[in-house]
């Protein structure tokens, strides 16, 4: 444990003030435990990270410039967060200056006409989404929810979100950083670097998007951003919620009641299919043909999740199977039609999709129709021939359609729409208390189909001795991106964070994944800086690029960069064969 | 205390820091400027002020890595004790973040830690059964001369409990006679404690004081069911959250029903009982008072077994009444400016269970003043841009920050916006303001 020096302190006060730096003990252990802070063994708690030697709170790209200025001077660090759920939010070393960029918030400017953003770290999606929506615009949003940084979830980690389909993978509508180096310099790259706008990363300025953030990015390891340019995706729904369209209530604890009908050129649908290959299919499809503004692969476990309130309704409804047998296989995608008619035809063409796929667009709570639950199962379950499929397929779509529209499908839909626009989270880490990934990867969206079911093979043996929550081992998220042409899936599973089992488990199946990548397929989830050892010599050994990176460009060490380049003694790794 | 924080590290622990302690519900928020729910993270933007940053300090405390001080005292008390994060994080941890909080301000009081100004009025409490010291002026005072009936030596159905925030401002003991004059016009038998009348005791239990409060709940809760009245009826939403809520939480509540003065209003309204005629012909918005809405839920002690699913999963058994601040008062206040013939009623963004803090509450008025300025205007703002002339609430508390704070706004019409509890409305509506 380090504290700073009166020296040092007072260094730091001259330069952001006294109301936003605190050395106090308490306030920095609070940044000391994160999302996916690792269970102990004696099932009592969990591993700090190290607490920081301060958390500072700068308000100008001129104090951070000062700040990393004077860690360049002395052995501080300085490490950045923004709205800080991954591990990005914690000190990996004591000696560590936290930059929790909280009150660099603003949006710095939005161009509707040519659909980008500038932003400041600690602008949240929400609030790029409220000023975006006005101007028919919609960014990117990460699947932590738009609680999220929109910076970082371009500039520093990486992570999947269902309106990517639209609005493109976030790392990748990075169109320029401003960014104080490791070293104290500050740059703009790209055509910012210039003086000729934000409006690419590559060029005629220097172009350094790779160095700053490679695929997994820096996670707050390497300098600071403190601003990025955005593309943003279109938005074909209304300029705000609050209106007769997008209404929503707050009497509620966990959805939110639309008081209108969705607008009349958007749907959310729910889709469900007998198979992972038909579901896959189904959603290449549907990506490869431009039809949807968002989507979303939604496990069984996380579906029968969503809606309830609490733990023991959730293993009442987990342990009837229900979710097991009919959702097994379960889209939810959201349509959107720059004008009606494009609407009715991304509608009409979506029907067929599913239709085509064995599949059956849902409605509503299916339990307050036991009839066609029944039915369902049996057309799932009961090996039918594929004409006998067709036919019930039919009759029961059918069936779904002719019901009349309920309160309960509107509230559905409100919340349906709500958590596929803005990623709210329904409570993900409610089951055990801590949430991790498993696999995950960005690449085909078949490659990802296949690489859930490599992860499923490492989980299963864990789940059934209890040391992972039996979630029914399937829980592959992820969505096609950008026309269809990349995908992206991970593995979520969960642990609960006093349990002695849980915890002892843990770290031996996060080493398991080392097997799923000697198979071949790349999984960045686990390949973050602490990692980098482990996991880089299977991944084209990028942990030596990393590192010759951060010894040029950060030679005095002015950065905790153990999230980025892994070990800080800069030593090389030979390469892996 | 430090046995109750160990109860709560379970809870602490599954704070999985989502940040949605801070935030209003995204479907909810419409502008930026109005989407925080925290108002202690509002001020001073660093993540331990906050639900999730209070739960982990707690843990190093008991995990031995930080030692209680007095500095940690006073940066704690900054909390406002409106309970926002526990309706958000309700949802997504099935936790209540503010009982970690205020286990937490119990710990440190435990081991002699607290604002000095926070000792200063809690002696005043034990000393003068009010926070501000010797006034000079009885409790009973703000009634004189409405001939009401004087309990014990008289009998009535109903006792009127002012509450020291109110019958200690000529403002608000103005509202409590407009009441009290309200219910004589519609009937209702009534009576008061006059210099009897006790303080809840709410002040102890915001500043960390457990055992002042709980003797506090425990005197005030005997002297009321020695009554033999049918209800009680706050003037305060503090005293309403306070008896109705926390009595029941750390002690025992009353074995009478206690109401606030919106519900009875409301009913009488509704009844035909007090005719609103004359209009009103104003713009307004309504304030959720914390202890009138969320902070008003009655919070069950659950007795049962944390049991294990699927390996991993805990869960309740039998479930957990979780409080998701639903229950609180929010309709009746709105039926009754809805009922003010002439009045133009505009909401603001944050309602209800997930209702911006005034800022006022928690002890924070005198240990952190600058915390209550800030979230006051930010809430005059709201009311402002929502274009209300007037901010009306139904707390004492609330209004007195309000009416403290606009005075210090640089904005000449937020300075200018009246302040009014929901009373003084329907006083004039019912034809009574001369």
């Amino acid at each position: 444990m380090y504290n700073l020096t009166d020296e040092q302190r007072k260094k730091l006060v001259e330069i952001v003030g006294e109301e936003n730096i605190s050395t106090e003990p308490w306030q920095r252990d609070a940044y000391g435990i994160w999302f996916a802070s690792q269970p102990r063994p004696d099932g009592e708690g969990v591993y700090w990270t190290e607490r920081a030697a301060a958390i500072i709170t700068p308000r100008t790209v001129e104090q951070v410039q000062k700040i990393t200025q004077y860690c360049n001077e002395t052995d501080l660090m300085i490490h950045v967060t923004s709205t800080g759920q991954l591990v990005a939010g914690a000190a990996t070393f004591d000696h560590t200056l936290l930059l929790d960029m909280s009150r660099m918030d603003d949006i710095v400017s939005m161009d509707g006409e040519n659909m980008t953003v500038v932003v400041e770290p600690f602008a949240r999606s929400i609030d790029v989404q409220m000023q975006s929506w006005k101007k028919n615009c919609n960014p990117y949003v990460i699947s932590i929810g738009a609680v999220g940084s929109t910076l970082a979830a371009a500039t520093s980690h990486t992570g999947y979100g269902s309106i990517g389909t639209s609005c493109g993978y976030g790392p990748r509508t990075l169109l320029g950083v401003e960014w104080v180096m490791p070293d104290g310099d500050v740059i703009r790259f790209g055509s910012a670097g210039q003086g000729s706008g934000w409006f690419t990363a590559a060029g005629p300025g220097p172009d350094l998007l790779g160095s700053i953030r490679g695929f997994n990015g820096a996670m707050g390891g390497l300098g600071a951003y403190t601003k990025a340019a955005i593309k943003m995706g279109p938005w074909y729904g209304p300029s705000e919620i609050g209106g007769d369209e997008i209404a929503f209530g707050c009497k509620t604890p966990s959805n939110f009641i639309k008081k209108g009908g969705l607008p009349k050129n958007m749907s959310l649908n729910t889709t469900i299919y007998p198979s992972m290959e038909a579901m896959s299919d189904a959603h290449y499809h549907m990506h490869e043909e431009n039809i949807c503004y968002s989507g979303s692969r939604m496990p069984a476990f996380v579906l029968a999740m969503a809606p309830l309130k609490d733990n023991a309704s959730l293993v009442k409804e987990w342990e009837s199977g229900f979710h097991k047998k009919i959702y097994g296989y379960t889209l939810s995608n959201q349509i959107q039609g720059a004008s009606q008619d494009e609407y009715e035809w991304k509608q009409k063409c979506f029907n067929k999709v599913v239709s085509d796929a064995g599949g059956i667009r849902m409605r509503g709570v299916l339990k307050m129709y036991p009839k066609i639950a029944e039915d369902i199962m049996k057309l799932f379950h009961a090996g039918l021939s594929p004409d006998e499929y067709r036919t019930l397929q039919l009759d029961i779509q059918a069936r779904i359609d002719a019901l009349p529209v309920t309160p309960i499908d509107i509230m559905a839909a409100g919340a349906s729409t709500a958590a596929a626009l803005r990623n709210v989270d329904p409570g993900l880490a409610r089951p055990a208390s801590a949430m991790f990934t498993l696999g995950g990867n960005l690449d085909t969206w078949d490659a990802g189909v296949v690489q859930n079911k490599l992860t499923m093979e490492i989980k299963e043996p864990y789940v059934t001795k209890g040391g992972i929550l039996d979630d029914g081992v399937d829980t592959g998220c992820g969505n096609p991106y950008e026309g269809g042409h990349l995908g992206y899936t991970e593995n979520v599973f969960w642990v609960n964070r006093v349990n002695k089992n849980g915890a002892e488990t843990l770290p031996k199946a996060i080493g398991d994944a080392v097997t799923e990548i000697q198979k071949g397929i790349s999984s960045f989830t686990i390949s973050s800086g602490m990692n980098n050892e482990r996991f880089g010599p299977y991944e084209f050994d990028y942990q030596i690029w990393t590192k010759r990176i951060k010894k040029i460009l950060d030679p005095n060490d002015a950065c905790d960069s153990t999230t980025y380049s892994g070990s800080p003694d800069h030593k090389e790794v030979p390469m892996n064969g | 205390m430090r046995e109750r924080l160990q109860e709560l590290k379970y809870d602490m622990l599954k704070c999985n820091r989502c940040n949605f302690c801070k935030m209003a519900p995204f479907p909810t928020i419409v502008s930026k400027q109005y989407e925080d729910i925290c108002p202690i993270f509002k001020h001073y933007r660093m993540h331990g002020f906050t639900g999730s940053g209070q739960s982990y300090a707690s843990i190093a405390i008991l995990e031995d890595r930080v030692t209680p001080d007095q500095t940690f005292a006073e940066q704690q008390a900054a909390c406002t004790a409106c309970g926002a994060c526990t309706t958000m994080c309700m949802h997504h941890t099935e936790t209540d973040r503010l009982e970690i909080n205020m286990a937490l301000r119990e710990h440190l009081v435990d081991e002699g830690f607290s604002p000095e100004v926070h000792k200063k009025a809690i002696e005043n409490l034990k000393q003068h059964d009010n926070l501000y010291g010797d006034l000079k002026i009885s409790p009973g005072a703000w009634a004189e001369g409405l001939n009401l009936k004087k309990f014990p030596e008289q009998k009535a159905k109903v006792l009127l409990f002012a509450g020291c925030a109110t019958r200690y401002n000529a403002a608000y003991a103005a509202s409590a006679r407009k009441f009290a004059e309200l219910l004589l016009k519609a009937g209702v038998d009534v009576g008061i404690l006059g210099d009897d009348e006790p303080s809840c005791g709410l002040p102890a239990f915001w500043r960390g004081y457990k055992d002042v409060f709980v003797d506090k709940a425990k005197s005030v809760t005997q002297q009321l069911n020695d009554l033999g009245v049918d209800k009680i009826i706050c003037m305060g939403g503090s005293c309403y959250g306070t008896l109705k809520a926390r009595y029941h939480e750390y002690a025992e509540k009353p074995a009478i029903g206690v109401f606030h003065a919106t519900t009875v209003l409301a009913e009488l309204i509704g009844k035909g009982k007090l005719a609103l005629t004359t209009p009103v012909p104003m713009t307004v918005t309504y304030h959720d008072p914390c202890y009138l809405g969320r902070r008003s839920e009655f919070k069950n002690k659950w007795q049962g077994e944390i049991k294990t699913a699927f390996g991993q999963m805990d869960y309740y058994d039998p479930p957990k009444r979780h409080n998701f601040g639903t229950d609180g008062i929010y309709d009746e206040p709105r039926k009754i400016l809805a009922a003010i013939p002439g009045l133009t009623f505009n909401e603001m963004h944050r309602i209800r269970e997930y209702a911006w803090c005034c800022g006022g509450g928690g002890g924070v008025h005198d240990a952190v003043p600058e915390v209550e300025q800030s979230t006051a205007l930010n809430r005059l703002e709201e009311a402002r841009d929502v274009k209300a002339d007037c901010i009306v609430s139904a707390c004492p508390y609330c209004e007195n920050t309000f009416s403290l704070t606009k005075k210090k706004s640089d904005r000449k019409e937020i300075r200018e916006m009246q302040v009014l509890d929901i009373v003084d409305l329907v006083y004039k509506a019912a034809g009574l303001d001369a």
